[in-house]
């Protein structure tokens, strides 16, 4: 199952964060300080999976952003990869070049899409179009 | 006032963190600055993005200083310079982290040239630095290492500084009205699925106009018929729940109450049954089409359909009385259709008959019913043979 799933730019300021799987707010916070480091430090010719205690962590760097996945061991790493390119992919649908400025002023787009592909810790959708549905929608009818 | 300030400053001697704002600027002599506090130099700079517009600050500094509280608390940005080939710019770099604690800048930039593997202090350690205290390194001329397959190159040097800034949500930015947010693909998506709509609800207008122009047999037959196959469950349902508590002495009473029940029931189904059809074709159907859909259903129910249908319940009642089983599920819309066209013509005739034959008559109907379902013939045998006697 997926724990949580952070966005963090490259000073490792959180630009978002969502938690499928509560733990101790104190923890959680280590648990995103050491994941978010340990991503940050790798470089790109590094694997993009890695396993952090009990968990795998999956990232994915797209500019100045790192999409973080953190999951339970019985996870497909593969898959976990997948789903991250999925989330960019519809990050990039909607919001053509997307840079952390986009996110930080959409970041309630941000969390309806990646709703919609993660829900409740599990894989939901992972059609681009599908995907944009709500937004597209929520649009109309603005 | 107290605009917010990005403060700039430098651990090498030869690099002035008025460098920093020139290229911001984007001017090659700087306007005399405005001393903010001790030491601290300050030029005003506006600038907007697609989704705000702010002026700021830029401070540079010769000397680790908090300045005064109110500096310490308008200042959302570090950028610091330093050269990784002497140690010591790399010290003095650290030294300000006792600094920043009081800060606490929102972003915090360590600058240099270029960090590499080989340098004094090494690019690991830099980067180590960087991550454990918050800092992002920004290289100004960085080596380009060779992995550009990359579909989003990252912005590096000056470029990143000023998106770094931008990506900030400063306390005094003026928010833009509904910035264009979506990427042009999606635009074009959405600008298409609305002409799509738009064909829709045409057609709809069209076709609701056409169908009342010639409200004829043919539609409302079709209507009839589809309704029928969809809610003979209810129907039946009903009849045989009626049938079973009723004698045959209260039938004829029976019978037409159950007439009128029947029909209400029947004439709701077919309407709500209609706007269900428009509904399904098109999704963008507005209240037009219900109400067409509305009116045809209805004047169907009243002028042709609703007459053979009650008379098919009630012959189905007394099919269930005979004992002659009913499989809903062998019932065929087209055979019923054509028994449907004569049941109008059997109902007048059983009305002019005595009670007796038209037991019998009734009895007749059920079987022909049977055959036109398909049923086994074995079990009508006996039915049959009466008749023919």
């Amino acid at each position: 199952m997926i724990q949580f799933c952070v966005i963090a730019n490259k000073q490792g300021r959180i630009r978002l964060r969502r938690i499928y799987e509560h733990i101790e707010e104190k923890n959680q916070h280590e648990l995103e300080l050491a994941v978010v480091g340990k991503c940050l430090s790798r470089s790109s010719k590094q694997c993009n999976f890695f396993y952090h205690d009990h968990l795998t962590v999956v990232y994915k760097k797209f500019t100045t952003l790192c999409f973080i996945c953190v999951v339970t061991k019985d996870e497909n790493e593969l898959a976990m990869q997948e789903i991250l390119n999925v989330f960019m992919d519809c990050l990039v649908a909607y919001f053509h070049h997307v840079s952390e400025l986009d996110i930080v002023f959409n970041i309630e787009k941000v969390y309806l899409i990646l709703d919609e592909i993660i829900v409740n810790g599990c894989v939901g959708f992972t059609s681009k179009e599908r995907v944009l549905v709500p937004l597209q929608l929520l649009e109309a009818g603005s | 006032m107290a605009l917010p300030c990005v403060l700039f400053s430098s651990s090498v001697a030869d690099y002035d963190p008025k460098e920093f704002v020139k290229r911001i600027l984007n001017v090659a002599v700087l306007p005399t600055p405005q001393i903010l506090t001790d030491n601290v130099e300050s030029y005003e700079w506006a600038f907007e993005n697609k989704y705000y517009s702010t002026s700021v600050h830029l401070c540079t500094t010769d000397s680790r200083t908090i300045g005064d509280q109110d500096f310490a608390e308008s200042v959302e940005a570090f950028v610091h310079y330093f050269d990784p080939n002497q140690l010591n710019s790399f010290e003095l770099a650290k030294a300000w982290l006792p600094y920043l604690k009081h800060i606490e800048p929102e972003i915090q930039i360590l600058v240099c040239e270029c960090s590499r593997y080989t340098d004094v202090v090494c690019r690991k350690e830099t980067l180590e630095w960087c991550i454990q205290n918050g800092f992002e390194l920004v290289e100004l001329s960085p080596e380009n290492d060779e992995d550009e397959d990359d579909d989003f190159p990252e912005t590096t040097g000056m470029a990143r500084i000023i998106q770094a800034l931008n990506a900030h949500t400063w306390p005094n930015m003026e928010m833009k009205d509904s910035p264009p947010v979506q990427s042009p693909y999606l635009r074009q998506m959405m600008k298409e699925q609305h002409l799509i709509n738009q064909q829709n609800a045409n057609a709809v207008l069209n076709s609701g106009s056409e169908t009342s122009a010639c409200e004829n047999n043919e539609d409302s037959l079709t209507e009839g018929v589809t309704c029928n196959s969809e809610n003979q469950d209810t129907d039946t349902d009903l009849s045989s729940h009626d049938a079973g508590s009723e004698t045959d002495n209260v039938k004829k009473t029976d019978m037409s109450s159950n007439k009128e029940s029947v029909c209400n029931n029947s004439t709701g189904a077919v309407t709500g049954n209609e706007e269900n059809v428009q509904q399904s074709s098109n999704a963008s159907t507005s209240n037009k089409s219900a109400d067409s859909g509305d009116s045809g259903g209805g004047s169907s129910a009243n002028e042709q359909m609703p007459l053979d249908d009650i008379n098919w319940k009630a012959l189905l009642a007394d099919s269930a009385q005979t004992d002659a089983p009913l499989s809903e599920d062998d019932i065929g819309v087209e055979e019923f259709e054509q028994l449907f066209m004569k049941l109008k013509v059997m109902k007048d005739k059983a009305d002019t008959m005595p009670v007796d034959e038209r037991k019998k008559y009734a009895e007749k109907v059920a079987v022909s019913f049977w055959k036109a379902i398909g049923g086994d013939e074995d079990e009508i045998l006996g039915l049959d043979d009466s008749d023919a006697d």
